[in-house]
Order: C-alpha cells, then sequence, then structure tokens
C-alpha cells in the first residue's frame, strides 16, 4: 500500500510538473510549517554565497545570501536538506530536530571519489589497476550537438581521432585507441551499457560517462574483441529525487572551417590561355569573352559564376532539443528522455535529423531482487542529393562544381548551364546534386532487462541475468531523373539544349533504388558478481557468461524508366533490368554468432596493495572448430604508496599516489569474414548457351583459410597517479607497449601461382609493435570567488611493422617492414627543372618523352637506385608520415563565477602529413584539383594556379602551369615530396560561455534554474594548409568532399 | 529448509548458466547467402552448372574473347594485325607497347596467363576429386562429367605450354604441402595433354541431343587435338586425329560453301568445336572493331590489318598482287580472291548501306601511327571486316557463334602434318578442298619445303584474324625472322578529286622486337619465388 501510494504521488507531482513546463506557470504550493535557518562556509572558513539549499526530494528551497546565510520552510523538523555548489561536493543534511545550521562544504576532489565504469561493472578510480580514461557527461556538455565521436578529440587521453567529413549525418570521426596495432582493422569495441552498440548517434544530454579501456587488464574481460581498446558508454539513470525534468534547446549555425577559393570566371579565361601558350597551343578563349566576363554580357550568356557557391549556402542551421526526467524514490528510480536534433547540410538536399528515445528504470523487488529495464529508440533520417558527397565518389556535386566554366550564368534561357572543353559533358554541379535524392531512414531498438539478486544469505553475492534485444532497421530509397541543360559550346558562342546524362541507367531514363536491411542482435548474460571485506582484505569477483546472436538481410531492387515521375515506388516503373539486362534485384542474409566466459577477480589489501586477475574464455562462429575458443588472460597491480605508514605528514599534502602495471593477451577477429575457413560457391551470371537456353555457372572460390584464427596482441602498461589535495595539481602517466602477432596478412604471394588458389589467401604471418605514452596533468584551484581547472592531455603512439609480406624484389628503401603505417611512398621531388638543357641532362620518367612530355617546370625526381631513368617500381621511397596522426592532445580551461562559467577547450594533432595528390586505397596515385593545373580541364583553386610555375615566376611554389592531362605526359602526377605537406594542427575546438539564473522568482514558478549558453567549436584552426583554405582533416583524395564545419551555437536549458 | 531453499535456486542459477553454455553447434551455424563446396553435389543440376564454367576457355582465347593484354586480337603480336593505340592501355597500347619494346620479363609475362589456367586447373582437379568422392550419380554419367572436365584439364595445360614450353603439371588437387613440383618436359606435357584428350575423344559422343547443343563432342576435341600435335611436332597423331573429324564430312561436317558465310552462321557444319552465344549472352567484337565511321564518337575501330596481310591475298586466278604492276596499283582492291572481300574491309568496300572511306580526311579515317590518342581510326588504311557482325547492335552484344576449331583447320592441319610426314601428295586433297572453297586453281605442287610455304601462306589466309597467326610462327620457328627488327606497313590514301593516291606508309614507328627467347616465355616470378623445384624458362 506504501508503495502504491507513494506511486501515486509521484505520478500526481509528474503530471502537474509537466503541466509547469507547458505553460511556464507556477501553481506550486508550500507545506511550511517549520522554519529553518543556517550559514553556509567552506573548510577554510570563507562564507559561500548564493549555495542552492533544497528540500530534498522537492523544488523548493533557496539560496544563501551575501552573507552566506539562508532562511528556509519545511514541512516536517525531520526533513533534510540539499546543499549543493558548483566546485564543491553535494551535501545532505537532516535537520534532526535543529531550526540553524552550521554548514562546512568541502571543495569537490572528484578526481579522487569517481566512479569509473570497467567492463561489466565499475571501480573506484583509486583502487583501478588498468589503464582506463573517462569523461563525464558535463564535459560531453561543452562542446555542440551532433557527433559524439567528433567531440571525443582530445579529450581522451589514447584516443586517436581523423574526422574527413563535415556532412550531416556523416560527420563523425574515426577513432583509435591508442593508435594503430594491426595492418587490418583497428577499430575499439564499442559497448553501451554493457551490450556492444554503437554510440555515435545517442543524445549527448543522455550520457553519463564514457570511459576507454586501453590496456590489456582492462580489456581482458572483452577478450578476442579487446585488442583494439574497448569504448564504454553509460548513459544516465534515475538518482533518489523528486523529479527533475531538464528542457535543452539549442540552435546552432554551422559554416565550413575552410575552403579552397577558385578561380573566377575572368581568371579562369586568363590563366587557362597562358596555359595554353605555356603548351604551345592556341588560345581558345578570346579577349571579348574575358571582357563579357568582367563586366557582364548584355546577352545574358557570359557571367562571372562562383559554382561553389551555387551548391553550398553560407551557412546552415541546426536545433536540438532534449526533454528528460530524473527522479525516484527507494523503490523506482527512472530516467526518461526524448530528443530531436535537426541539422541543415550546407549543401542543399544534405540533411540529417535524429529522434531519441529513453527510458531507464531501475525497480528494487522484495528479497534482494532487483531489475533494470532499459529501453532506447532511435531515428536516423538522413538525406542527400542522389549523387554523395563522398570524396571518392564520382559525379559528386561539389567535384563538379570545379568542372564547369565559371564564366557562365548559372542559368540561360531558364535552364542550367552546362560548358565544358568535351561537348558531350553534361556536367553542372546544381543539376547533379538535384535530380533527385538518396534518403535513408535508420529504425533502432535497444532494450535490455537486467533481473538481478542479492543473496540474503551471502553478503555481497548477487545472481544477474540481462538479457538485451537491438534491432536495426534501415529502408532507403534514391531516385535519379536527367534533366535538360543548356550546353554551351564555346565555338560558337551559343547554347543548346540537352538532357543530362548521369550514367545511373544505360538508356538515361529515370532510376529509383528502394532497399531494406534489418539487422538484430540478441544477448545473454548470466553473471555472479561477489564483494566483500574480510578486515583489511577487500575482495570482489565477477563471473559471467555471454552469448550474443546476431542475423541480418537484405532486400532491395531498382525501377528504371518512369512514365509517372512524381510516384517513386518500385512498381510505378517500367522495368527493373540493369545494364546488362539482368534483374536489378538483390537479397541476402547473414549469421553469426559469439560465446565468452569471463572471470575477474579483484583483491586489495588495506587499500594499498591492489591485485586483478581478468581473463576471458571466448569462442566465435567466425573461426573453424578447432580454433574456435580462446584464452585470453590478463593481470594488474597497483601499489597505493600514498597509504603508506612512512608517507606520513606527506599525506595532507598528497591525496594520492598510486603506481600501477599490468600484462595480457587480447584477441581481433575484425579483419576476418565470415566462414573465411570454408571454400565457397561463386556465381557467375549467364555462362554458356545450350541448346536453346542460357545457363549460369558456380565455382570455388579457392584461396581459403582453413585454419584461420584471430590476431594476438600483448599489451603492457606501466603508470601513475598523483593527486595534491583538493585537486590543486593532478597527473596521471602511462607508458604502454603492445605488440601484435597473428595478423592477416596476404598469402597469395607465399605460395606458387600453380598452386591455383588452393592455398590459404591469407595467413596470420603479420607482426606489429605499438607503444607510447599519456599524460593527463589536472589543477583546481579557485581564487576569490573563481573557480577554474585547467586539464591538459596528450597521447602519443608510435607503430612498427615488425613483420609483413613483401615482394623480395621489393628494394629495400620500399620496404615498410620496419617502418611505420601508412607511410607516404613517392618520389623523392628535388626542385624544377629550370630549362630544357637541364631536362636533356637528368634522368626522367621512362615512359615520358624529353622536352616533349617534360618540359622546364615540371618536377625533378630523385633517382634512387641511378640506373638513368625515374620508374615508380625503383625510385619511389618514403617521404612522410601517414595522415592518421601520431600524436594527438587537448587543452582545457574552464572557470566560473558566481553564475557565470566558461570554457575553452583546444585540441591538436602533430606528426602527420598529407598529400594534396591523392593514393586511392588501392595503391593508385593520381593527381587531384590541388596538384593538377586545370584537373580533368575543370576549375583550379587560386593557389595552384597563382603559384605555379612560368617563366615569370620560376620561384614558384607548384609545378608547370599547363592543361595537359597527367595520363598523356604530365609527369607532375605522381606521388612525391612536392605535394606533401605537413599537416600537424591546432584547433580552438570548442569554447563555451555559460550563465546561470537562480533566483526565488522563478523558483516560486517551480524553475529551478535557467542556464544560457554559447558554444562555438572549430572557432580557429592554426595549420600549414590554412593558406590554401584546406583544413588539416579534410581527406587527401580531395575529389570534392563535404567539408568540416565550425558552429556557433546558442543553448538555453531549464531545470523544473 | 532454508539451505534447501537455497539449493534450489541455486539450482536454477546453475542451471540457466548450463543451458546457456552452449553446445559447439551454437558456434556452428548454416553458412548464410554464401555456400560451400559441397552444394556441386546435392544435384546433377549443380553438378552441371559447375561444369558450365571450364567451357569459357574455349572462346575467351580467340576473338570473342580478350586473352592476352586486354584486347581480342592475338594477331596483333604478328606482322597481320596492327593496333593504332600508341599509348599504354587496353585498347591495344600494351600490344604496341610489348612487340615494340622489350617489356616480356618474369614480372610481366605478357602473351601467357598463367595464374588463370592453373586457377582453372585447380577447378577442375577439385572437381574431379569430388566425382570420385562424393557423387552418386550412374557410372555412365560420372564418365560423361569426367570427359568434359578432363578435356579442359588437357586444353588448359597446353594453352601453358604453347607460352611456356615444360611447364607443371597439376593433375591432383594440390594445397599448401605440394606447393614445390618442378617443371615437366615438353615432351612429358605432351603425353599428358594426349592422354586427357584421348579420354574425352573416346567417353564423349559424336553429337548431343538438340537440349545439349553446345556441349563438347567427340569431334571437337579430335579437331582440336590435330591441332595440339602440330605443337607437338606428333604428325603422325595429328594426321590421325584429323582424319577422325575428317571421316565424318558430309555427316557431322562440312566446309560452308562460301567463306563469308561461316562468321555470319550460328551453327555451321563447318564448327568443330564451337562456343555458342545467345540470350544476354555475347560478345563485343563487333565494337570495338568495327570502322570508324559507324559511329560519330566512343572509341572504336581500334585495329586493322597490315599492309603485308592485305597484299598476301591472292588475285582471283591465284597470282599473286603486285603493287609494281601498274593495273594492280591503279585499283589494288579489284579482282582479288573472295577471302579478301570476306576479311577486309578497304576504301571503296561497301559496308552496312555506305561506302568505306578511309583516305586522309575521309569519314573512317586515316592517321598516322601516334597521331591519335585512343579513339581510333585506322593506321594501316584497313579494317577488319570478318568476324564483325554486321547486325548487332553497336550499343549491345553480338550472339555469332565463335568457331575456336573449323573444319577447314582440321583440313590444313592434317595437310601440314601428311606433308612433314613427306606424304605430300596426299596433303593436296586436304589443302586443295580449302583453295576450292576460295575459288583457287588446285595445287600440285609436292616438293616437301615448296607444299611447307604453300600450306602455311595458306594457313595465314584462311585463319586470319583468328587468333593462329603468332602462334603459328612461334611453332614453325620463324618469328624472329618474320618480325624482329622489321616495321610493317599500311596504305596511306589520298583522294584527288575522284581518284585516289596509294602511298606505302609505316605502320611502326620503331623497329619490332621479337627475340629468339620470346619463342619459350619466362614463368611468374613469384612461382620461382615460392616453388624452389621450378626452374625458370632458360634464356630467362
Amino acid at each position: 500500500m506504501e508503495c502504491n501510494k507513494r506511486k501515486i504521488m509521484w505520478n500526481d507531482r509528474f503530471l502537474r510538473n509537466l503541466f509547469l513546463v507547458l505553460l511556464l506557470l507556477s501553481t506550486n504550493v508550500a507545506f511550511a510549517q517549520v522554519n529553518v535557518r543556517g550559514k553556509v562556509v567552506d573548510s577554510t572558513g570563507e562564507t559561500l554565497i548564493g549555495v542552492n539549499v533544497l528540500l530534498k526530494g522537492t523544488h523548493q528551497g533557496t539560496i544563501t545570501d551575501s552573507n552566506g546565510e539562508f532562511s528556509v520552510s519545511v514541512p516536517s523538523p525531520d526533513a533534510s536538506l540539499v546543499f549543493s555548489y558548483v566546485g564543491y561536493s553535494e551535501l545532505e543534511v537532516a535537520l534532526e530536530g535543529r531550526s540553524y545550521l552550521n554548514i562546512t562544504m568541502h571543495q569537490d576532489t572528484e578526481e579522487l571519489d569517481e566512479v569509473i565504469v570497467v567492463g561489466y561493472g565499475t571501480q573506484k578510480k583509486v583502487s583501478v589497476t588498468g589503464s582506463v580514461s573517462q569523461i563525464e557527461s558535463k564535459e560531453l556538455m561543452q562542446a555542440p550537438s551532433g557527433n559524439i565521436t567528433s567531440q571525443l578529440a582530445g579529450k581522451l587521453p589514447g584516443l586517436t581521432s581523423l574526422q574527413t567529413s563535415g556532412q550531416p549525418g556523416y560527420d563523425g570521426a574515426s577513432i583509435r585507441v591508442r593508435g594503430l596495432s594491426t595492418l587490418g582493422n583497428s577499430a575499439a569495441t564499442l559497448i553501451v551499457d554493457g551490450v556492444q552498440r554503437s554510440f555515435a548517434q545517442l543524445d549527448p544530454n543522455d550520457i553519463d560517462k564514457i570511459s576507454i579501456l586501453k590496456d590489456a587488464s582492462a580489456g581482458a574481460v572483452y577478450g578476442v574483441q579487446g585488442a583494439g581498446g574497448v569504448i564504454l558508454v553509460t548513459t544516465k539513470r534515475g538518482t533518489i529525487q523528486a523529479p527533475k525534468i531538464t528542457y535543452t534547446g539549442k540552435v546552432s549555425y554551422n559554416q565550413n572551417t575552410l575552403f579552397p577559393e577558385f578561380l573566377d570566371g575572368p581568371d579562369f579565361i586568363k590563366w587557362y590561355n597562358k596555359a595554353l601558350e605555356m603548351d604551345g597551343k592556341e588560345p581558345i578563349f578570346t579577349q571579348s569573352l574575358y571582357e563579357k566576363a568582367l563586366n557582364g554580357d548584355p546577352e545574358g550568356k557570359i557571367q562571372n559564376t562562383n559554382w561553389f557557391d551555387e551548391i553550398m549556402k553560407p551557412g546552415s542551421f541546426s536545433t536540438h532539443h532534449n526533454i528528460n526526467v530524473n527522479g525516484g524514490n527507494e523503490s523506482v528510480k527512472y530516467f526518461l528522455s526524448a530528443g530531436y536534433l535537426s541539422q541543415d547540410g550546407i549543401i542543399d538536399n544534405f540533411d540529417f535529423q535524429r529522434y531519441n528515445v529513453r527510458s531507464n528504470v531501475d525497480v528494487n523487488l522484495n528479497h534482494g531482487f532487483r531489475l533494470e529495464l532499459d529501453m532506447a529508440a532511435r531515428q536516423e533520417i538522413r538525406k542527400s542529393g542522389y549523387f554523395s558527397v563522398s570524396n571518392q565518389a564520382w559525379n559528386n556535386p561539389v567535384m563538379l562544381a570545379s568542372k564547369v566554366f565559371p564564366f557562365l550564368p548559372p542559368t540561360y534561357d531558364g535552364l542550367p548551364t552546362v560548358g565544358h572543353f568535351n561537348k558531350n559533358n553534361t556536367f553542372n554541379p546544381v543539376v547533379y546534386n538535384n535530380v533527385g535524392y538518396n534518403n535513408s531512414v535508420l529504425n533502432i531498438l535497444q532494450s535490455s532487462a537486467k533481473f538481478a539478486w542479492e543473496l540474503p544469505w551471502v553478503k555481497g553475492l548477487e545472481f544477474g541475468i540481462k538479457m538485451s534485444y537491438d534491432k536495426d532497421y534501415t529502408t532507403s530509397r534514391a531516385w535519379a531523373a536527367p534533366e535538360m541543360v543548356n550546353s554551351y559550346d564555346i565555338a560558337t558562342n551559343t547554347y543548346t539544349e540537352v538532357l543530362t546524362n548521369l550514367s545511373v541507367t544505360a538508356t538515361n531514363v529515370e532510376a529509383f533504388q528502394h532497399a531494406n536491411s534489418q539487422f538484430y542482435r540478441r544477448t545473454l548474460q548470466p553473471s555472479v558478481n561477489y564483494e566483500n571485506t574480510f578486515g583489511k582484505h577487500d575482495i570482489s569477483g565477477l563471473f559471467l557468461f555471454e552469448e550474443a546472436l546476431q542475423e541480418g538481410e537484405n532486400l532491395g531492387a531498382v525501377a528504371v524508366d518512369y512514365d509517372v515521375t512524381t510516384l517513386h515506388e518500385l512498381d510505378m516503373g517500367n522495368d527493373i533490368k540493369d545494364n546488362n539486362g539482368r534483374p536489378n534485384v538483390w537479397g541476402n542474409s547473414s549469421i553469426f554468432r559469439r560465446a565468452g566466459f569471463v572471470g575477474r577477480i579483484n583483491y586489495a589489501f588495506d587499500n594499498k596493495y591492489l591485485l586483478e586477475l581478468a581473463a576471458r574464455y571466448d569462442g566465435s562462429s567466425r573461426f573453424p572448430p578447432q580454433n574456435r575458443w580462446g584464452f585470453f588472460p590478463a593481470a594488474s597491480a597497483g601499489w597505493r604508496i600514498s597509504e603508506e605508514p612512512f608517507f606520513g605528514d606527506l599525506k595532507d599534502k598528497i591525496a594520492n599516489l598510486k603506481l600501477r602495471a599490468s600484462a595480457g593477451v587480447l584477441g581481433n577477429d575484425l579483419n576476418v569474414g565470415q566462414f573465411a575457413y570454408l571454400n565457397m560457391m561463386r556465381r557467375n551470371p549467364a555462362t554458356i548457351y545450350i541448346g536453346d537456353k542460357e545457363y549460369i555457372s558456380v565455382y570455388t572460390a579457392g584461396e581459403v583459410n582453413r585454419d584461420i584464427t584471430w590476431e594476438k596482441t600483448a599489451t603492457y602498461n606501466v603508470g601513475f597517479e598523483l593527486m595534491l589535495d583538493k585537486g590543486i595539481f593532478g597527473m596521471e602517466f602511462d607508458y604502454f607497449y603492445k605488440h601484435t602477432r597473428d595478423i592477416l596478412i596476404s598469402g597469395g604471394s607465399l605460395f606458387p601461382p600453380s598452386l591455383g588458389g588452393n592455398y590459404p589467401g591469407t595467413v596470420n604471418g603479420g607482426e606489429v609493435e605499438n607503444q607510447g605514452l599519456e599524460l593527463v596533468l589536472t589543477h583546481n584551484n579557485k581564487i576569490g570567488e573563481v573557480f577554474y581547472n585547467i586539464k591538459g592531455n596528450l597521447g602519443w603512439s608510435r607503430n612498427k611493422i615488425l613483420k609483413m609480406n613483401e615482394s623480395p624484389n621489393t628494394p629495400d628503401y620500399q620496404k615498410r617492414t620496419g617502418r611505420k603505417m601508412g607511410e607516404k611512398l613517392g618520389f623523392i621531388a628535388e626542385g624544377l627543372y629550370e630549362d630544357e638543357e637541364q631536362i636533356m641532362n637528368t634522368p626522367t620518367l621512362s615512359h615520358l618523352q624529353k622536352i616533349s612530355q617534360i618540359r622546364p617546370g615540371d618536377i625533378i625526381y630523385k633517382d634512387l637506385n641511378g640506373d638513368g631513368k625515374i620508374e615508380s617500381a625503383q625510385d619511389y621511397t618514403f617521404l612522410g608520415n601517414s595522415n592518421f596522426p601520431e600524436l594527438m592532445y587537448g587543452l582545457n580551461l574552464g572557470a566560473s563565477w558566481k553564475n557565470l562559467d566558461a570554457s575553452i577547450f583546444f585540441q591538436g594533432a602533430a606528426i602527420r602529413d598529407m598529400f594534396l595528390s591523392g593514393v586511392y586505397g588501392n595503391g593508385a596515385v593520381d593527381a587531384t584539383v590541388y596538384t593538377r593545373p586545370f584537373h580533368g580541364n575543370g576549375n583550379s583553386p587560386r593557389f595552384l594556379i597563382e603559384d605555379s610555375w612560368t617563366p615569370d615566376n620560376k620561384d614558384a611554389e607548384f609545378a608547370r602551369l599547363t592543361t595537359v592531362a597527367a595520363e598523356v605526359g604530365n609527369c607532375n602526377g605522381w606521388a612525391s615530396s612536392w605535394w606533401m605537406r605537413n599537416a600537424d594542427y591546432l584547433r580552438l575546438k570548442n569554447a563555451q560561455i555559460g550563465y546561470t539564473i537562480k533566483n526565488s522568482y522563478f523558483q516560486t514558478a517551480g524553475i529551478d534554474g535557467i542556464r544560457l549558453s554559447f558554444t562555438g567549436s572549430n572557432l580557429f584552426t592554426w595549420s600549414g594548409l590554412n593558406k590554401y583554405g584546406i583544413d588539416p582533416e579534410a581527406p587527401e583524395i580531395s575529389n570534392g568532399y563535404y567539408p568540416q564545419q565550425r558552429t556557433y551555437e546558442f543553448g538555453v536549458s531549464v531545470t523544473f | 529448509m532454508k539451505i534447501s531453499k537455497i539449493n534450489k535456486q541455486l539450482l536454477i542459477v546453475i542451471s540457466i548458466f548450463l543451458l546457456s553454455a552452449c553446445s559447439e553447434d551454437y558456434l556452428n551455424p548454416e553458412p548464410r547467402t554464401v555456400y560451400t563446396e559441397t552444394e556441386i553435389w546435392k544435384t546433377m543440376e549443380n553438378t552441371y552448372l559447375y561444369i558450365n564454367g571450364f567451357y569459357k576457355p574455349i572462346y575467351e582465347y580467340g576473338p570473342y574473347g580478350s586473352k592476352y593484354a586486354g584486347v581480342a586480337l592475338n594477331d596483333g603480336f604478328s606482322d597481320i594485325v596492327k593496333y593504332n593505340q600508341h599509348v599504354m592501355g587496353a585498347n591495344g597500347g600494351d600490344v604496341n607497347k610489348t612487340i615494340l619494346s622489350s617489356v616480356i620479363s618474369p614480372n610481366n609475362p605478357v602473351l601467357s596467363d598463367y595464374s588463370y589456367e592453373y586457377n582453372r586447373i585447380r577447378r577442375i582437379n577439385e572437381f574431379l576429386f569430388g566425382l570420385e568422392n562424393y557423387a552418386t550419380y550412374d557410372e555412365a554419367d560420372k564418365t560423361l562429367m569426367e570427359a568434359q572436365a578432363r578435356f579442359f584439364r588437357g586444353f588448359l595445360h597446353f594453352m601453358l605450354v604453347r607460352s611456356h614450353g615444360g611447364i607443371i603439371i597439376r593433375d591432383y588437387i594440390d594445397g599448401p604441402n605440394e606447393a614445390f613440383k618442378a617443371r615437366s618436359t615438353e615432351n612429358e606435357c605432351y603425353d599428358f595433354i594426349t592422354k586427357e584428350l584421348n579420354f574425352a575423344a573416346n567417353n564423349l559422343p559424336g553429337e548431343w541431343d538438340k537440349a545439349d547443343l553446345g556441349r563438347l563432342t567427340r569431334g571437337g576435341v579430335w579437331g582440336y587435338k590435330s591441332r595440339v600435335m602440330l605443337y607437338a611436332g606428333r604428325w603422325q597423331d595429328a594426321v590421325d586425329a584429323a582424319e577422325e573429324v575428317i571421316k565424318e564430312e558430309g555427316n557431322l561436317y562440312q566446309l560452308e560453301s562460301d567463306y563469308d558465310k561461316i562468321f555470319k552462321t550460328k551453327d555451321s557444319k563447318e564448327g568443330v568445336l564451337s562456343y555458342r552465344f545467345g540470350g544476354t549472352l555475347g560478345h563485343g567484337f563487333h565494337k570495338l572493331y568495327c570502322p570508324k565511321g559507324d559511329k560519330s564518337e566512343g572509341v572504336i575501330g581500334i585495329a586493322g590489318p597490315t599492309l603485308e596481310m592485305v597484299d598476301s591475298y591472292r588475285m582471283a586466278d591465284g597470282t599473286e598482287f603486285d603493287w609494281n604492276k601498274p593495273e594492280h596499283a591503279a585499283s589494288p582492291y579489284e579482282n582479288r580472291e573472295p577471302r579478301f572481300y570476306a576479311s577486309i574491309l578497304y576504301n571503296g568496300a561497301q559496308w552496312k548501306g555506305r561506302t568505306i572511306e578511309t583516305f586522309v580526311g575521309g569519314k573512317d579515317g586515316f592517321e598516322p601511327y601516334g597521331a591519335q590518342q585512343s579513339s581510333g581510326g585506322t593506321t594501316t588504311g584497313y579494317y577488319i571486316r570478318k568476324m564483325i557482325d554486321e547486325d548487332a547492335p553497336l550499343d549491345g552484344v553480338s550472339s555469332q557463334t565463335w568457331y575456336e576449331v573449323r573444319y577447314a583447320e582440321v583440313l590444313l592441319n592434317h595437310a601440314e602434318a601428311l606433308n612433314e610426314l613427306g606424304r605430300g601428295s596426299e596433303a593436296l586433297v586436304s589443302l586443295n578442298k580449302v583453295r576450292q572453297r576460295a575459288k583457287l586453281p588446285n595445287i600440285t605442287v609436292t616438293d616437301q619445303e615448296a607444299l611447307r610455304q604453300i600450306i602455311r601462306e595458306e594457313r595465314k589466309l584462311e585463319l586470319a584474324f583468328e587468333g593462329h597467326r603468332l602462334w603459328d610462327l612461334r611453332r614453325w620457328k620463324t618469328a624472329v625472322d618474320v618480325l624482329d627488327g622489321k616495321r610493317m606497313h599500311g596504305t596511306k590514301i589520298t583522294k584527288e578529286g575522284e581518284s585516289f593516291i596509294y602511298e606505302t606508309v609505316e605502320c611502326d614507328d620503331q623497329n619490332r622486337i621479337f627475340k629468339e627467347s620470346y619463342y619459350k616465355l619466362p614463368v611468374p616470378q613469384s612461382e620461382i619465388d615460392n616453388n624452389p623445384l621450378c626452374k625458370q624458362t632458360p634464356l630467362w
């Protein structure tokens, strides 16, 4: 009955408060009976002004005045008051009949009391012996809304990130824990609330903590998935308090951080003619054209147009709303949240919307039983034009903006214009962006129920069983229909109306694709936890079994040729044949299972000597039966020197000094495909015509590794933690060494081709080592009424390939073995040819003719093997670092004064290089729009053209100005040091100013507080690439990409 | 009471553990979407789908495939065809790079498709292993399957021997443990190939039901063997094999009455070993090789016959063509033998309802070699007519059947082998059958050397562009004489008023290279590196 009554009250209050939210009206009723007064001081005796004093379980309360005093009415002399103040630990005081209270609040030394989320549990930070970094929601909220992965850069030491796109919905960063330790996929395992799930699109308001498990000790419980590190995210849960409703609303304005300036119409004409002149050709553009581009054309045929401005808006808006409720009592605690995010793109048709709903409920039942029920649903709606703005995508609108003549008007005679030297070209970036759409809707349901039973008879023993069911369902719909454009002919100065060729269908008709994919994952985790203290011995243990099953399927089709072009459904198309005449439909399914036994024992003696043993026995259906199960053990130990008696008086100054060390072995199965150990049948379409029928054929693929196994990473870690009293100075340091073996490398080149593929296509033969360090320095202090904190962190990791598969014919200076992964390969550039005589006397590219194809202003390459000719097979060598940074660092400065708070966060990366020319994934090298003047006969960035080599500008930064494309004899398109640039950078990543309004007027209105904030992100960037207008995180293969965004955000947060 | 309650509850918890601590089966799910090799043996239909995949090599080495350097015409490596492209690339640039510079090396084994061939051989070996161990069909069905598989195992080994000389014989499912194996001698290889072809021929039907038309036949194997034995120099075996086909003349096999009709007929009796197309299945030879004037844009007309080939065609009366004879030079394309008109598109020829213009500035363009980049246009002044499907759409595929072995070839194989055995007069019978179809006078010469030259010349004309020329020059060991240090030619035609001026021009901008070492090509370096028992081909 008691319980029921409470529930009713709860419902009542909840509804009432909800009502308040909606009306912003005060109808709060005080139950005042007893008046309580008091004074609040800090540990030095100084009065504290503006301390929040609340009657526990209500919104009712006040703040301390300028003397640190307060007066508040309470319903009963048995009530409790809660004191809270920024920078101080929250304090709960029971009145116990007193009517005057002397309160001393202590500064928050959260670093010591901090609870760290570890695999399948939590530990107090002081007793953690593994290497774990963690950030809390507060820090996350200092960044604008959006993809969480991109906000982690520089926040967590040991986390390396690279964000190559700013496209809404695709603006996540690729993140790696402690850099790269394998030749293949090094991705971290992502766990949300104990279950494998992605976290990038959670509502940041829902997140409580994010921690990364970096060493073997922390990761051992994840076994075969632990080697790449583990990122654990926990969402908020209810606390025992009156329902606290928080509404947060944010609106932000986004614009490109950087984007190169391209030539305008008149300059394009001028420079293109100049380039032709240098190629020994006649100018194509007339003076009159130039003048029309410069001064305008009465006929309207010519105009100076910036095509990038035609597809990119100067800025775009995003909004984010979240409302959540946190509350509970002894029986039920709940956190409920609903969020909506809308991001408009800087390019038309590109946007992203996300809906998040979450309900985390904890229920205490009788007899030591406890229930956790978590449900989260999410919808992600991504919209884009039919052609993607991925930097490797063909017909990419951003790339196309450089392909159209910049002296054409955006439209002529009502139709978009097209103009290019190749008359058949129908590229117009706006048209390509508008011919259709490619939209997807991802619906996600994530649910978990955990039933726990604390055995009443055995102290500290708890059984639990957790069951999770997650389902992803994606529907994508894409439409493309060619449109009419007006094609300009330079020779005749006329326009002709033509249909854009989209190259989507063979006959250039409408095409509509509709595809669904669904995926579910079921996880079962029975567990036993034990925790107890016997005198000076603290013992805890975990034993857990986990099995996970995932199945997925895809279905899709493309229909073409629509008569009713407004109805985009598959059954409205006239045909579903592809370009080869076969039905354009697909369907397939997948299955994958895992199982694992996890054990962990923690032992602490006298809080001084800490020991942890952890292991997982892990099985996965990716491996053949004889290799299916693996054992992954780890051990770690810690010594809290500061707890030793000999530490004596120092204890007052040094709150914590701990040494720790760990070692263990983890696995990585990411680089093994499903059923890779079986010889698979492949299907060839129509192969043979027998009688009067065509038949397909099937064949065995071969190249099977029947003994395939996981990669193993041995990890060693040593570190120490130091915290001076009151957090005045804190330091954490970690050094690690990781050695990974059994890395899958291609086996093909280890076996003679005469076996015809009856050999393992991959073998577990590679070895990589990776070592590095992480350092965190913190400083918290108060000067007068200003609290401030500084937190700097740095993570560095350097890998080395110890063993991989390389052809014995590779020259030593091209062998990757012994070098860092991702090092850039190319010619060493020694300058630019000054004259023809120098060309005749220098080794040049063997496939090109001197003078006719290699000319003054072209790049001089070093003939490394001295054979008198330049060839990539012999003369390439290592030039520089990968673009994935080796060093990442962050510096956060925060301060608060009364109700005002501010934070500034700098983030940087170093030891990385970038090619302006691109090297594709398959090793192919090509010039880009940043390195070849008039790439693809299109427009060029101003920096390239204006500082290209010409006889008048021999001291140029870039090679010869020319219109000649690489494949026909431009010698400058090759990868070379000429095009490499240092890509170190430092960003003012986030800056925030917040103001919290707390006054009694609002409080009588039922509003506990209002917080206003202004946040900016990517406000400034310092990098050597700024002068080109290129963001340092831009992809190297810059065929046009969605630029990184700078964001200005205004936020309001109201708490009821 | 209390204890037992705990026990009971513990029991429940532990049983949950045990239940979920699943059996091995849990981690051994049936594969999805992908299928393993065991599928092949579940039904005979599945087995035949696997066998279907063996057949493609029948056409892939000919003009309807693109086996070497990514182009259709192997003859581009010989004296009779010239590709126009002069920069590297698949449209013939790689062919020109090969013939004009020394690019062949163990790391770049042009004119060999080593990995492809061994990959196919591996599939056949897996098949034969499965047939023996898993198949549950009748012996007769199994034998028929084995015969088809073993023909292709022989075929593929022959393709390797043709390029490299003696090679590693892979006649079992050799895996990583059998990686090291030495090359057999060329003679041993031919013994193996003979064994495979004989098994196939002895176990295949002479013809199939209509529903199975297109499958391998006994005659197809004998016809193919008559060719292989010429390469082996086993003249009597070549004669015997050819005669197995010749005895079916008038019944299963027959020369088409008109040379022009062969590659316009889908199931011609001239076809001995054929690969048929139909439905969506086809080839695109007609698209890249038809004259430039057929299409206003895109790459087209990428190769043409050399003047050396064109001049080889006889006058209609069997006499030689000669530019030095004024009446020949004045109208060089008149009064030639029928195979000329069936095979060559020349200036003034009628084609698809129009007149071919290969004069300078004409619709079909003449451009000197090296002038153009990749858009096509003839550098010799000629295009190929033979084998081009005039009716196939230029944006679609052609379903013209490929005749890998034609009856005419079997006759020429027969004649050549008999002459080598010194039985010249018997050789004349088969040779003259081929000449009679070309409406040329019979040959009566029986002197072995003279007849040898005549037969070789007849082979060049009869089998032009079908992918024989380079390989014939290699087996005759005449390739160095014919190709090395030579340049091929074309005809530059200039229109003056209504008349034409013919000028012989070089269509190579440098001397061709064909070294003695090219007769036996190197095996890939990766074979040498990973198989210590395999020695590199001598001279490499």
